[in-house]
């Protein structure tokens, strides 16, 4: 008898919690976030990462304008962007709700057996604050100077490739490379940081890594920079300013990556262009312009529409990555 | 050094580094008391908080916070045997059975005392010598790392309680729930059943809350609530007897944290499995482990201590991470606008050795607050369980819940609480999961590097002295002491672990035709 009363304890006490925290999850959209004006910017990434970066400096840009309503920053991480963009595509019509997005939004689904129930066209494009590349990087004692010695070496040596992200830009990087002839294995990491782990240890004999990741690296005589895929040199930076890009070399292909913000589908258009003005002001904020030139972006900003028949081209160059 | 030292002095204390260093580390024990809310995840939320400051300011206090959970999580791991972080899954091995046997204040003291001594020496080895260690760490390439991951998986036989083929079978589960999840090789999702919340894997965390925090509540209830611990006030301190003891296994436990910690990404979860095994191994009282001895918290406990601090080897001479939650702390320096990377010794002096002093100060700041507490936190086990239960419940569901807003989570817990209760039932050791668990998806990802690295020929193991090194350490600790054993002559190898049957069925018909029967015929 006294056991069935601690099994009724028990499953109440944990009912309660359950319903606890489960409400609070779904109340979050209609009361937490009311007409009073706290706006969420939602990342599907971890506290501290790239993503998580932008949004908490576009965040604090729209926070200091103090046009009447506020933002915080809510990380959603799990899956390589898969729950937090899930859980964004339900928000439809909710226009208090803004998403820090990138390429994985179109490369995740093309993974197999990853079955989101949500593609790019699920969303309400707002703005397109800038676009990112890749660079090819070796260990400074390396014997190779650039992306097209790599492929001519490629041929008669075996050479070891590091990758993190077999469907992300590490991958577009290898795969155009791959297309110009080159032959290496691919070595998969977890995260750019075990990649330039990999290469300081001489495990691997290049990689492809941001301008942001590596720039510390070049800076400290232990990497150097082959080539870079973006469509001009790191001209405005003088340690990578003489870095030529994969085109000069004779590779013809530039590899892209955005970041942008989107809404949830469904909005109304009045409220898409309140949004977009917001973003057009921030934009014109010197926190946004040393933010890009810290993390070495290329800037770039569309907006509304423009952005929308971006993101349709960007889909179309993609699926040549990943699908031959 | 002594520059270096003059230097992180004057940045560390000022009277407002030294006030957010003392609210890390107290908030950081909290966090670590709570189940769920680990290091690495309460650095995550409360970064943002921490924007607002001085980098150092911020980092000394995000840092306290990391440290401080590493005191907290041993607290209920040895009182209510609910680990507040994985690596003090093994604390609740000896640490909970000293509660038991009225021990509870001893226990949280020795557990204070050897983190903070295996903290402060190695935060003197990070100050003099972290850059040689983070050469010696990125000699470590994958097959090495692939060799430690197979150590690992030796020491199972230490945590199987006597029933190394049910310990074995239970790390293979642990192996097989870490596959879940997008394969990180090939970006193929597996066993996922097309679950968007299955994509990252069956979450560590909840499962460890599900597993202790739920799974030994349940099995409380149901053996009727344990009579509360009166313990003399006598016994809540530590004796001459317990410092001697713990000393040797503080050391030891130390030399294999710091060792595992300065590895990227091995983690200190990894250094304390390992301590406690060697502990098993070498321990002047082996015998006594898993019944309450003091070397089994003392030793897990320094090695989590010194791994902490070995993983900011390569998180600040080479920036990039060494454990969880220091990648979150590298993603700090970044929102702060400074850098890491090789350079960051050179281009910040300030910053960084301001942070190491902070890390001596804020563990003194434990041990001051862990110390005196401890026969103060053993009073809890005067309550009545039916006053800790709905404690316990709402402290493992919010925490699981914090993680990622996710109720997923909590049907997790839910689910492997009810896991976790069937096992204690069954008496099913639920250690060998937890390190099947953990060594499992770093195991894979060696064991898919080197298999890329080397084209898929494992020959190359063996032309790695250091892996061939570790490996031949890994088969000792499985069958050395049970050589040792057969060339003594002695029967039954008491508390190693290894009942190999037909060893021991050898070694019955050996004492039979030498010994005692043949006298008793005469």
């Amino acid at each position: 008898m006294k056991s069935v009363f601690r099994l009724a304890a028990i499953t109440i006490t944990s009912g309660l919690v359950l319903a606890g925290c489960s409400a609070g999850g779904a109340d979050s959209e209609s009361d937490e976030y009311s007409a009073s004006g706290v706006n969420r910017i939602v990342v599907a990434m971890a506290a501290g990462g790239g993503s998580d970066r932008s949004g908490r400096i576009i965040s604090q840009i729209l926070n200091d304008n103090e046009a009447g309503y506020s933002t915080v920053v809510e990380n959603r991480e799990g899956g390589g962007g898969a729950v937090g963009w899930s859980y964004f595509s339900a928000l439809t019509g909710q226009p208090d709700n803004l998403l820090v997005a990138e390429t994985a939004l179109h490369t995740l689904p093309l993974q197999e057996g990853v079955d989101v129930p949500f593609t790019y066209k699920d969303f309400t494009p707002i703005a397109l604050f800038a676009e990112d590349s890749r660079m090819v990087v070796a260990p400074i004692g390396s014997p190779y100077n650039t992306c097209s010695e790599l492929i001519d070496a490629g041929a008669s040596v075996s050479l070891l490739s590091g990758i993190s992200g077999t469907f992300g830009p590490d991958g577009m990087v290898l795969s155009s490379m791959e297309d110009a002839g080159l032959v290496a294995d691919r070595v998969p990491y977890g995260s750019t940081g075990e990649v330039v782990t990999g290469l300081l240890g001489g495990q691997i004999d290049f990689a492809p890594a941001s301008a942001a990741a590596v720039k510390p690296y070049i800076e400290s005589g232990d990497f150097k920079g082959l080539c870079t895929f973006s469509a001009e040199r790191y001209e405005s930076d003088p340690l990578l300013a003489d870095i030529e890009t994969a085109q000069e070399q004779g590779i013809d292909a530039t590899v892209v990556l955005w970041r942008g913000v989107l809404a949830p589908a469904g909005i109304t258009d009045g409220e898409r262009d309140f949004w977009i003005d917001q973003l057009k002001e921030a934009f014109t904020d010197p926190a946004y312009a040393a933010y890009l030139e810290s993390d070495l972006l290329i800037p770039k900003q569309i907006y509304g529409d423009e952005f929308a028949t971006y993101l349709d081209e960007y889909d179309a160059t993609i699926q040549t990555y990943f699908t031959s | 050094m002594i520059d270096n030292l003059i230097i992180g002095f004057q940045a560390a204390l000022s009277v407002e580094n030294l006030i957010w260093c003392f609210v890390g580390v107290l908030l950081g024990t909290v966090i670590g008391i709570l189940p769920g809310l680990g290091s690495a995840t309460g650095v995550a939320i409360l970064l943002p908080l921490t924007l607002a400051f001085d980098p150092l300011t911020g980092l000394i206090m995000l840092a306290g916070i990391y440290h401080g959970s590493q005191y907290g999580a041993t607290i209920t791991a040895i009182l209510i045997a609910t680990p507040g972080e994985a690596s003090s899954v093994v604390s609740t091995l000896d640490g909970y059975q000293m509660a038991r046997n009225g021990r509870a204040g001893p226990a949280l003291a020795i557990s204070a005392v050897s983190s903070f001594a295996s903290a402060i020496v190695s935060v003197l080895l990070l100050f003099s010598l972290s850059q040689v260690f983070a050469d010696i760490a990125l000699g470590f390439g994958p097959i090495e790392i692939l060799a430690i991951m197979v150590f690992g998986f030796a020491t199972i036989s230490v945590f199987a309680a006597g029933n190394v083929l049910l310990g074995l079978a239970m790390s293979t589960v642990g192996v097989l729930l870490a596959c879940v999840g997008i394969d990180m090789g090939t970006g193929v999702a597996r066993y996922t059943f097309g679950s968007v919340d299955l994509f990252s894997g069956i979450p560590f965390v909840e499962v460890m809350i599900g597993l202790f925090a739920l799974g030994e509540l349940l099995s409380q209830l149901d053996k009727g609530a344990p009579a509360p611990i009166r313990a003399r006030f006598k016994d809540m301190l530590l004796t001459k007897e317990d410092i001697r003891r713990a000393t040797p296994a503080t050391f030891r436990g130390m030399v294999i944290g710091f060792a595992v910690g300065i590895l990227p990404g091995a983690g200190s979860t990894l250094a304390s499995f390992l301590a406690y095994g060697s502990e098993k191994r070498f321990s002047k009282h082996r015998s006594e482990m898993g019944s309450g001895a003091i070397e089994g918290v003392a030793a897990p406990d320094a090695a989590t201590s010194a791994a902490t601090n070995g993983a900011f080897v390569p998180t600040l001479t080479l920036g990039v991470p060494g454990g969880a939650t220091t990648a979150v702390l590298l993603g700090a320096f970044l929102l702060y606008g400074i850098t890491p990377g090789p350079l960051l010794f050179e281009q910040q002096p300030v910053l960084v050795w301001g942070l190491l002093v902070s890390f001596l100060i804020g563990q003194f700041f434990l041990l001051v607050l862990n110390l005196p507490m401890a026969p103060v936190f053993a009073q809890l086990l005067r309550l009545r369980y039916g006053y800790l239960y709905p404690l316990i419940i709402f402290t493992s569901f919010i925490g699981a819940y914090a993680i990622s807003n996710n109720s997923f989570s909590l049907w997790v817990v839910l689910v492997f609480g009810v896991i976790g209760y069937l096992m204690k039932r069954l008496n099913f050791p639920i250690a060998p999961l937890v390190l099947g668990l953990v060594i499992g998806p770093l195991f894979e990802k060696a064991l898919v590097q080197t298999s890329a690295l080397t084209s898929g020929d494992s020959s190359v193991i063996l032309q790695s002295p250091t892996a061939v090194v570790i490996l031949t350490a890994a088969l000792l600790l499985l069958v050395g002491p049970k050589i040792v054993a057969l060339i003594r002559g002695k029967k039954g190898a008491s508390g190693l672990g290894i009942e190999n049957p037909e060893t021991s069925l050898a070694e019955k018909f050996a004492g039979r035709d030498s010994g005692d029967t043949d006298h008793r015929e005469k």
